[in-house]
């Protein structure tokens, strides 16, 4: 029997292969440097010279969005690396060893996860002050709660099933049972909460950025260039949909493949 | 009760925490209320005798609990940017916010219900489908990109409302209300399409359920069986989570005011970071946050009432 083509997920991978493209590319190569200005070519439509227009320093858009495109990416990554491995790494101890380490822990989590996400990453910004790496620093905590949260609860299962019991009879130390008998356990439900963490944290640096907590000039940033452009909507409403729809791409894209893999 | 009494308790544990840890935080960052009072380059004596007048070198437990016991009073200190009090500038900007947040509430409840339900008669179907990459695609589109293109659509080309143009409620009641429209919309759609299929699948998972074959075999219409009989069991969860939700509305509301330029606590707060006017931010950044923990608190005890099963 052949298997059923699953639209959404092929839909998904090609929205998210486009917009990582882009951004791969953008590394490299751009068809204008990001940061030339040129004002004879102020707010241009859309061309074939200018794919997505220029802006209002009559920048290409295009090249711009290649670059914001990578800063999301890279920013994304990061993020949910900081968040995942501590995330991980606080959930799966204080599970498997509980005591009063576990108490404060998930009292500290609790108070985290009380503030809603972007309010604690501008509180976090507030304090550090914006740009590319701070606002890692913030997002990567803010992202933790949710990971701690998600692999407490599977490993307070794993702990207590008959492979763990077997393996400390077999005389393995902690350390060992959790690295390699739990976490390869614990992976199917790791990958959905990185998915849908890289959705958020993609959306979380936009939004970030548009408010003017993020990355800062001269960077390119999708989120950035939403709020220039929203300036130039009744002469240049291409510039602000040009990044707008990139980053929907991308969370749209995402957001499809989470669902399928669920 | 005993139930309640716990739940409170907890709740004001983790208020003072809430309270301290953002205290602290803002008591952390170089240049104090002293230094902003005084300049950059003032005499080095003066800022230490300012600082003593202002009680800024007692230990930052003792700061804490007077700024508690005036913050309990309702005095939040003053603001460094508009020298007003901060508790004055934040009741200013607060209808704005709270309308905002209302507004939303009452578009993600009235919308999510009918188009979660709209589907589930035959799951997969052509409607359900509809319904799903609806949804799916209202997951995704970040806030601000929603309130941009409906300023654009509804600003710009059909000129429905003057861009920008916010209303005081105190001026104009109906238009404050008719601007806050869009802004609410932009805020409730991501959370409308979370509730949709969060409903969509519960319906679903709900008419798989013995009790529902037994009441289609008594005869029960269709309609009857999904309004009486179903519904009443994903109600549950659905109500907790909707006070779940008040959260996310108001971190929404933060920036949907940015883009429709509304006067209200999520741009002061924003202003306030770049002014370095951290009373400000401090009494916002707390005041949000026990509302979040507030609402949690009241979702579950509503659970609680509402499910006879968890009592």
């Amino acid at each position: 029997m052949k298997k059923k083509l699953n639209y959404n997920l092929i839909i998904g991978y090609a929205m998210i292969a486009l917009v990582l493209l882009m951004a791969v590319v953008g590394l490299f190569y751009t068809p204008y440097p990001v940061n030339e200005m040129n004002v004879l070519q102020k707010n241009q439509p859309p061309s074939f010279a200018h794919l997505f227009g220029t802006d209002q320093f009559g920048r290409d858009i295009f090249s711009r969005v290649m670059e914001g495109a990578s800063t999301s990416f890279f920013i994304a990554l990061c993020v949910v690396l900081v968040g995942a491995v501590i995330g991980t790494f606080t959930g799966a101890l204080t599970a498997y060893f509980g005591g009063w380490l576990d108490a404060v822990l998930m009292r500290v989590n609790d108070v985290l996860a009380a503030f809603p996400s972007v309010l604690l990453a501008i509180c976090f910004v507030a304090v550090i002050g914006p740009g590319t790496y701070n606002l890692i620093v913030a997002l990567g905590i803010v992202f933790i709660p949710s990971f701690t949260r998600v692999v407490r609860s599977e490993v307070l299962v794993q702990k207590e099933l008959d492979y763990v019991r077997n393996a400390k009879l077999m005389g393995a130390k902690d350390m060992r049972i959790l690295v390699f008998h739990i976490l390869p356990n614990i992976k199917p439900v790791l990958k959905t909460s990185l998915l849908v963490g890289f959705q958020n944290a993609v959306l979380s640096e936009a939004g970030m950025s548009y408010l003017g907590l993020g990355v800062t000039q001269p960077d390119p940033s999708l989120g950035r260039m939403l709020s220039e452009a929203q300036g130039f909507l009744w002469n240049a409403p291409w510039y602000a949909l040009a990044p707008g729809l990139t980053i929907l791409a991308l969370t749209l894209g995402l957001g499809l493949v989470t669902a399928e893999k669920e | 009760m005993k139930f309640i009494l716990k739940k409170i308790g907890t709740l004001i544990i983790t208020l003072v925490i809430i309270s301290f840890l953002s205290f602290l935080a803002f008591s952390l960052i170089p240049g104090d209320a002293a230094v902003a009072n005084l300049g950059m380059d003032a005499d080095e004596a003066a800022v230490e005798a300012l600082r003593e007048e202002l009680g800024l070198n007692r230990p930052v437990i003792v700061q804490y609990g007077d700024w508690l016991f005036s913050a309990l009073q309702g005095d939040f200190g003053e603001s460094t940017q508009y020298h007003l009090p901060v508790s004055e500038l934040v009741a200013k900007r607060l209808p704005a916010t709270i309308t905002l947040a209302i507004y939303s509430m009452i578009i993600i409840t009235l919308v999510s219900f009918p188009l979660g339900m709209l589907g589930t008669k035959k799951p997969d179907g052509a409607m359900d489908t509809a319904v799903t990459v609806l949804s799916q695609i209202g997951m995704a589109v970040p806030q601000f990109f929603l309130g941009i293109l409906l300023t654009f659509f509804f600003g710009i080309l059909l000129n429905w409302f003057t861009v920008g143009g916010y209303v005081n409620p105190q001026e104009d009641l109906g238009g404050f209300l008719s601007f806050l429209l869009l802004p609410a919309v932009a805020v409730a759609v991501p959370k409308c399409a979370t509730m949709t299929r969060y409903i969509r699948n519960a319906v679903v998972a709900q008419k798989k359920m013995d009790y529902v074959r037994t009441a289609r075999g008594k005869g029960n219409s269709e309609k009857r069986l999904l309004l009486n009989h179903v519904l009443i069991n994903v109600m549950m969860p659905v109500v907790t989570m909707l006070a779940m939700m008040a959260a996310d509305v108001l971190a929404g509301s933060i920036v949907v005011e940015q883009v429709f330029n509304i006067p209200g606590l999520g741009r002061l707060l924003i202003t306030s970071i770049s002014n370095r006017d951290y009373p400000v931010v401090q009494a916002i950044v707390i005041y949000i946050a026990s509302t979040v923990v507030i609402m949690n608190t009241l979702a579950d005890i509503m659970y609680q009432k509402l499910d006879p099963r968890v009592r």
